[in-house]
């Protein structure tokens, strides 16, 4: 039996099944290619995202500290107990997990920071005559005594020097997340009062 | 379509999604290095800070200098940069002061940072500052 002209030329304009096979292939490869490169990509966005937030953070909340204590009246490392503020005294260790912090000689008006065991994060306390403010900084902290009172060579001191530098120090951990590995990482800063009295 | 035609195609494809790969690569090393800026800057800042505290007192008598080089010797840090897992990066600290005037005393106080992207490139990050006495 002999094909007709027409048959004959769409059969020709077809694809064979090999032909067909070879395109699925190149394409599977290309879409795994662009998908993994997304995943990638992905992954890529997650972790700038994550130093680009700590960085922000850090350089925001340290560089608030910097300017309160710069300016400061006074200012006192001790430790928050029960929403009570109890400083250091002379002959004790000079490292605690709070910082009190006077911008002027009225003792009504002050500013805590502190780092809370009980949910590990690092908070700030407004005090004014009208009440007190406080708000979660960070969270996943894992050490507690995040301030110390330091001579010039880094030595914690025993008493409450005038010149003092106040020593900041938090270390964070942050467990295994979507796309992301778990995290431990630390931030640091001292800080020396200018208006010494 | 022939088989030239597919992989030629295929070599284009390869080399668009190596370029968007490399593209978000170095857009991750130039954050990591920016960070790695801002916290060699932060612990320089800290030193200068350390300085501050040192008492310098020509008023009193016998006069107090703390602020000397020998009090503020080298010293090995890690930069603070969040994600780096631990791969740390070290740093040092190295801290000149030098007189910039005796009458009136004024003192240059300059703090270099110095620490390396991935070992090869060497960074110095420079702060400086003045200081007079009793303050």
């Amino acid at each position: 039996m002999k094909l007709s002209p027409n048959i004959s030329r769409s059969r020709r304009a077809g694809f064979t099944l090999p032909e067909i096979l070879i395109a699925l292939t190149v394409f599977m490869l290309l879409l795994a290619g662009v998908l993994s490169a997304n995943i990638f990509g992905l992954r890529m966005f997650q972790v700038n995202s994550t130093k680009l937030n700590a960085t922000e953070w850090s350089r925001n909340t340290f560089g608030k500290i910097t300017e309160e204590v710069h300016a400061c009246a006074a200012v006192q490392v001790g430790n928050l107990t029960n929403g009570t503020f109890a400083g250091l005294l002379d002959g004790e260790t000079q490292r605690g997990s709070g910082l009190l912090i006077y911008p002027t000689t009225n003792v009504a008006n002050f500013t805590i920071y502190f780092v809370n065991a009980a949910d590990q994060t690092f908070r700030r306390t407004i005090g004014l005559p009208s009440g007190t403010n406080t708000v979660i900084l960070a969270d996943s902290i894992t050490n507690t005594l995040a301030f110390s009172a330091q001579d010039f060579s880094g030595n914690v001191l025993t008493n409450a020097a005038n010149n003092r530098v106040i020593h900041v120090l938090l270390e964070f951990y942050q467990p295994e997340r979507f796309l992301l590995d778990s995290d431990y990482y630390k931030l640091e800063t001292s800080v020396t009062r200018r208006a010494l009295q | 379509m022939t088989l030239v035609e597919v992989v030629i195609s295929l070599g284009i494809s390869v080399l668009t999604i190596a370029g968007i790969v490399t593209g978000y690569i170095y857009c991750t090393t130039a954050n990591v290095k920016d960070s790695l800026y801002m916290a060699a800057n932060a612990r320089a800042a800290e030193r200068l800070e350390e300085t501050h505290s040192a008492r310098w007192d020509t008023s009193s008598f016998p006069p107090v200098d703390e602020l000397v080089a020998t009090n503020f010797l080298p010293k090995t840090v890690t930069l603070d940069l969040s994600g780096s897992g631990s791969t740390l990066t070290p740093a040092t600290i190295r801290t000149e002061i030098s007189d910039l005037s005796i009458t009136p005393p004024v003192r240059r106080i300059r703090v270099q940072c110095i620490w390396s992207v991935k070992g090869d490139e060497l960074v110095t990050n420079t702060i400086e500052t003045c200081r007079a006495p009793d303050q």
